[in-house]
């Protein structure tokens, strides 16, 4: 178990250093000279523009420039931003916004898409089964932002149940809607794989012997259902966090929600560079971090899958 | 003072007293319909039974016959749409049919307990076997601290012939083998004591000599503990042997039931007779007409041999200190274990018979096999093929060779490709061998089929249209396709019924004797090795322990080890006197 563990780790490294040259490459790959926008219309002085390309080492070469970011990465020292803000408080102040937002949207598809899975999938056929599954078509068919705007005039404007946004310091209550917005087509997912991994379960021979046991419905929907058939959902959501996080960037331009999101969008508009890498780059140890969860979880719920 | 106290558990609404000679279990004209797609499907036509106390009664038939689901509906089990439509069943003086969901929960396993068929899939993976058994336990009213359930659950598994059951309890099902998983689920079948145990196929997944050890086992605790015992089985010799009374279903309908030994020698219906006159297990000892065919078809072929290849070598495979070696990857990167499946075995497949390789599941017959069809690589020694030895063969000579070694394998539902037709799966050898043009490939695939007894129309159908027997014959066909000379049989007629099962040894040995095959069977049925081989290789933990003709080996076995597998053949030990 502990050496499975190391080599995952091990893993990190290569994973960490490739994911960052890629998207340092593409970031530096694209057009447009950030430090002649910076001026606006009028533009800033030739003197002035060559000192700040001097500080942020743009006249360097790629692969100076990236040890410069290596370099800022492991001495924990990013260095500011071209508005002289320092970057990794940019990230330390975007980041809790939307961990809190993605977790509230996992926890949400969690519960509703394994619990309304579980009934659909008891009830295959019936009338509730059928009800939910062109619901959660029509979730997975309707793009993200059309739902968040759908969802922001019915319940924030027409019946005024939520906020409209969040804004600033946004509370529990004004994410609410938010992250039922981002966890409606992973939520969607969840319940089909649970219905059918439900339904498929139930015909198992296993639970037949546990019926013939005398056990009651519940002992055996509970013991002996339900918990196999997590196994596939687990997976799955351990690989959706990280979509959670990514696909808050639109989310948060909907609410205007000043989170991962909405900065990653104002720092590839400025050019930034640094900035868009670093988040990148955690957004992808972020991933690699819940899939291993994920794998130890599976070893968990099912005793045949042993590390070694 | 008159006042009676029941002593006995609060049993739900009217339970009447009990006499001894009252049934425990009575069936009247039950009738089980499914609904499918087509509209109702009677599976069970009008089924009556009795099973009296401490009694045990078999239900024998082939699959289909509606055996399991007639005790399937006694604890109200039915799969999927089934529903009893007409009929009765009481179990000690109460109606069954229509009881509410409670008071079946209640029956269930406290009343009456079930030994389910495939012990590989019983159990739920993700539980440890002491915790699936202890929810048996307090299921059905099992009053204790944890301790005592701890200790009860041990004693449990002791008696179901698992010793050292504090350990057992806390392993997983996939640390069991299918015999030790079989035990597991008796402990929980009888775990509370019922009055009643369905046995459905308790042991057709296992090995002959598991078999027997379980039934023995399974017959001393039912005997000791008075349990009614109603077994369901396709095995007439097992269900002969090990019940006093046998109910023969067929399509759904009782045919035959009596006393097992009066069936058995004097049977009445006529699928009875046939069921009978094709059972391996009985007729092992007295069927000689297939092994007879297989001699005269021996003199088809010395002429046949004489014709086509004066110069060939009479032994058509030769293995010589066969051997493989597993690695096995251990806990520790870079740390391994090796794992010998075959050892240095020698065996001899003369032109034109049949040579069967015999061992209980382990012992190395189907790695064997594999090497003999070039699927796997010798870690040494040699498989000589044809006087050439086939390690030496570049790419080329191999793809030719393959064209005369052709397999047959278990289960005809895993070997044929259900996206595949059945022209397909059959024409796909003579289209990767590049014979003949598109025409003639049709025509052939004709003939197969012929040959194998099956229509030509069945060509433009698929899998899953067809039942298991015939499914086995178009992999035959497939196999027979490219005219090879020998043909490797792994378990081919294992999963099948025993009267199809006797169709398909039938037709391979008519084939034989027509196409002048050779045969390497692979197989754990001894019973089956008497009526088509007439060479035996006795496989045991990757050795062979005896090599010689069939008839010395029924007759004279020399290892203890073979006597214990003919000992273990069900029903081998009656004596039959029907013709």
């Amino acid at each position: 178990m502990l050496w499975y563990i190391g080599r995952r780790l091990l893993q990190v490294i290569p994973v960490f250093l490739g994911a960052t040259l890629l998207i340092y490459g593409m970031v530096f790959l694209r057009p447009g000279d950030p430090v002649a926008a910076l001026g606006g219309e009028r533009g800033l002085p030739e003197a002035v523009q060559d000192q700040i390309r001097e500080q942020f080492h743009l006249n360097d070469p790629f692969f100076v420039q990236y040890l410069y970011f290596l370099k800022g990465i492991f001495t924990f020292d990013l260095g500011p931003d071209f508005s002289g803000r320092p970057v990794a408080e940019t990230i330390a102040n975007a980041f809790p916004v939307t961990f809190q937002l993605a977790l509230m949207a996992l926890a949400i598809e969690t519960i509703f898409g394994i619990g309304f899975g579980l009934i659909a999938g008891m009830r295959k056929g019936k009338f509730f089964d059928s009800t939910v599954l062109v619901w959660t078509l029509l979730l997975i068919a309707v793009p993200t932002f059309v739902l968040g705007f759908v969802a922001q005039i019915v319940f924030g404007v027409q019946l005024g149940w939520f906020p409209v946004t969040a804004g600033r310091d946004p509370d529990f209550e004004s994410l609410l809607m938010p992250a039922m917005v981002l966890a409606g087509t992973s939520m969607a997912y969840i319940l089909r794989l649970t219905r059918t991994s439900v339904a498929e379960n139930l015909t198992a021979d296993h639970v037949r012997t546990a019926r013939a046991k005398g056990l009651s419905r519940s002992q055996v929907t509970n013991r002996h259902v339900l918990r196999n058939s997590l196994i596939p959902v687990v997976t799955f959501i351990g690989a959706d966090l990280g979509n959670l996080m990514a696909g808050s960037i639109v989310t948060e331009g909907i609410f205007n929600i000043n989170g991962v999101g909405g900065t990653l969008f104002e720092s590839i508009i400025r050019g930034e560079n640094v900035t868009v890498v670093a988040i990148a780059t955690i957004l992808v140890l972020v991933y690699i971090a819940a899939n291993l969860l994920v794998d130890l979880l599976y070893a968990v719920l099912d005793p045949r899958i042993r590390y070694a | 003072m008159t006042t009676t106290i029941n002593l006995t558990e609060k049993a739900p609404e009217g339970a009447p007293k009990r006499d001894d000679n009252a049934p425990l279990l009575e069936i009247k004209d039950l009738k089980i319909s499914f609904t499918t797609g087509a509209g109702l499907v009677e599976a069970v036509r009008g089924v009556d039974l009795t099973v009296y106390p401490g009694q045990s009664v078999a239900i024998v038939g082939e699959s289909g016959s509606g055996k399991s689901t007639t005790a399937h509906a006694v604890i109200d089990l039915l799969p999927g749409t089934g529903k009893v439509t007409a009929g009765s069943i009481t179990f000690d003086g109460r109606e069954l049919v229509g009881l509410d969901r409670k008071a079946t929960e209640y029956l269930r396993g406290r009343d009456i307990g079930l030994v389910p068929q495939d012990p590989m899939s019983n159990l739920n993976p993700v539980w440890r076997i002491g915790t699936q058994i202890e929810e048996a336990l307090v299921a059905n009213g099992f009053q204790g601290t944890k301790a005592e359930r701890r200790a009860r659950v041990t004693e449990l598994l002791g008696e179901a012939g698992l010793p050292d059951g504090d350990r057992r309890a806390l392993q997983y099902p996939h640390e069991f083998s299918g015999g030790m998983r079989q035990r597991a689920l008796i402990a929980i079948g009888l775990a509370s004591r019922p009055k009643l145990l369905i046995a459905d196929e308790p042991t057709s997944a296992l090995d002959v000599t598991v078999q027997k050890k379980i039934l023995d086992h399974l017959e001393g605790l039912t005997s000791e503990l008075g349990t009614a015992v109603l077994f369901i089985t396709h095995d007439l010799g097992l269900a002969a042997e090990r019940a006093e009374h046998l109910v023969v279903m067929y399509k759904g309908k009782v045919v035959e039931s009596g006393p097992a030994l009066d069936i058995l020698k004097n049977p009445q219906h006529e699928y009875t007779r046939r069921l009978v006159a094709s059972a391996p297990s009985l007729a092992s000892r007295r069927i000689q007409s297939a092994h007879e065919a297989g001699r005269s078809a021996e003199e088809q072929i010395a002429g046949h041999e004489v014709k086509v290849d004066g110069a060939a070598p009479k032994d058509v495979v030769v293995a010589k200190d066969l051997t493989k070696v597993f690695r096995i990857r251990g806990a520790r990167p870079g740390s391994h274990t090796n794992f010998t499946a075959v050892d240095g075995i020698d065996f001899v497949l003369p032109r034109g018979k049949t040579l069967a390789l015999v061992g209980e599941s382990g012992s190395g017959k189907s790695t064997a096999a594999n090497m003999v069809l070039g699927l796997l690589e010798p870690t040494s020694g040699s498989v000589v093929f044809d006087g050439q030895d086939t390690a030496t063969l570049s790419g080329r000579e191999q793809f030719a060779m393959r064209r005369r070694v052709q397999p047959v394998f278990q289960n005809p539902y895993g070997s044929l490709d259900p996206m595949y037709s059945v022209f397909n799966s059959i024409e796909e050898p003579l289209r990767l061998h590049k014979v003949g043009t598109r025409k003639q490939r049709e025509q052939r695939v004709r003939d197969l089929l012929e040959m194998v007894a099956l229509p030509a129309s069945t060509m433009r159908r698929f899998p899953n249209e067809l039942s298991g027997g015939q499914r086995q014959r178009i992999a035959v066909a497939r196999a027979l396709a490219l005219e090879p000379e020998v043909i490797v049989l792994d378990e081919a007629v294992s999963a099948l019924d025993v009267l199809v099962q006797a169709q398909i040894l039938q037709l391979l040995g008519d084939l034989q004797g027509e196409l002048g095959l050779s045969y390497l069977f692979i197989t754990h049925d001894l019973a089956v090795v008497r009526q088509i081989a007439d060479l035996v290789a006795v496989m045991k933990d990757g050795r062979i322990v005896e090599h010689a003709t069939t008839d010395e080996v029924f007759d004279d076995p020399q290892q203890d080890y073979t006597k214990e597998l003919l000992a273990a053949i069900p029903g081998g030990s009656l004596e039959i006197g029907a013709a």
